[in-house]
């Protein structure tokens, strides 16, 4: 990881959402907030929400990223909480801060510029 | 909004969902007890379901998507290794994801053969929500450790 001072921005990218996949289920529990817009607005959303197991895989590149693969599967522990939806035709905002040469907090941000997903990662 | 032509099969990922069978009990708040073990059931993520992930995620990098034994599963695999866990017991309606806390000891490998086990660790209600929680091991054949997945969820059931 380059850098060393502490509290510094390591990692920032915006990536595009899509759910093109997931609208075309016909599986169970179709339909459900992933994969109709009309139940997710039922629901209180604007629209159908990316699920996490879309949204997280960008978070694990950019650690992968910053970090290196030996690094991250070398028992580097991650915990994050998902606080807020992201849209399914919004964006994400992925934001890695050192805090420390082995702690890293974790941000990724919606398209309302909101937190959605909140975490750190400790490398051991 | 224009409407999505549903064209039927297409967009099937029955991935992670291959242990229910006749014995899995839908999942009952009421029911479930901290400690619970979760059955010991082998799982093995094949290289097709990996790049499956790769396109619902729309992640596309080379150590994911190459065909030979040195590949890489993505690290989200692990994530849907700890919903096939727990549905191997119970058959999860729906649900709101809260948290994940997971560790890689090294990095999964398509097609291999590995074991899944652990427990329950946690229920609790807070403001009106029922979460629950549980542990997913990870280990080869051979007891080397893989990986370990800590998960929350919110049960989107009826307060009874």
């Amino acid at each position: 990881m380059s850098g060393s001072a502490k509290n510094t921005e390591v990692y920032r990218k915006t990536i595009n959402c899509f759910l093109g996949w997931s609208r075309r289920n016909v599986y169970p529990p179709h339909p459900n907030i992933h994969t109709d817009h009309d139940f997710a607005q039922e629901r209180g959303f604007d629209s159908a929400i990316m699920s996490a197991s879309q949204v997280v895989p960008h978070l694990h590149e950019a650690l992968i990223e910053l970090l290196g693969e030996q690094i991250f599967f070398n028992q580097t522990d991650i915990r994050y909480k998902m606080i807020n939806p992201v849209g399914s035709e919004g964006s994400i905002t992925i934001i890695i801060i050192r805090q420390s040469p082995t702690k890293l907090d974790l941000k990724v941000n919606n398209e309302h510029d909101k937190l959605a997903i909140v975490g750190v990662a400790t490398i051991v | 909004m224009e409407k999505t032509e549903v064209i039927e099969g297409v967009g099937a990922f029955p991935v992670g969902h291959w242990h229910s069978s006749a014995s899995t009990q839908p999942l009952d708040w009421d029911k479930i007890t901290t400690g619970e073990i979760l059955p010991t059931v082998p799982w093995t993520l094949e290289q097709y379901e990996n790049v499956l992930f790769c396109f619902f995620s729309e992640v596309r990098h080379d150590r994911y998507l190459k065909n030979t034994l040195s590949g890489v599963a993505m690290p989200v695999t692990a994530l849907w290794a700890s919903f096939s866990h727990l549905s191997s017991k119970y058959e999860v309606g729906p649900i709101i994801d809260v948290e994940h806390h997971f560790r890689f000891f090294r990095n999964l490998k398509p097609g291999e053969t590995t074991v899944l086990s652990g427990s329950i660790t946690a229920k609790y209600e807070k403001k009106s929500h029922f979460y629950i929680e549980w542990e997913t091991k990870c280990h080869s054949t051979k007891e080397e450790q893989i990986f370990t997945f800590n998960h929350t969820i919110i049960d989107l059931r009826e307060a009874s």
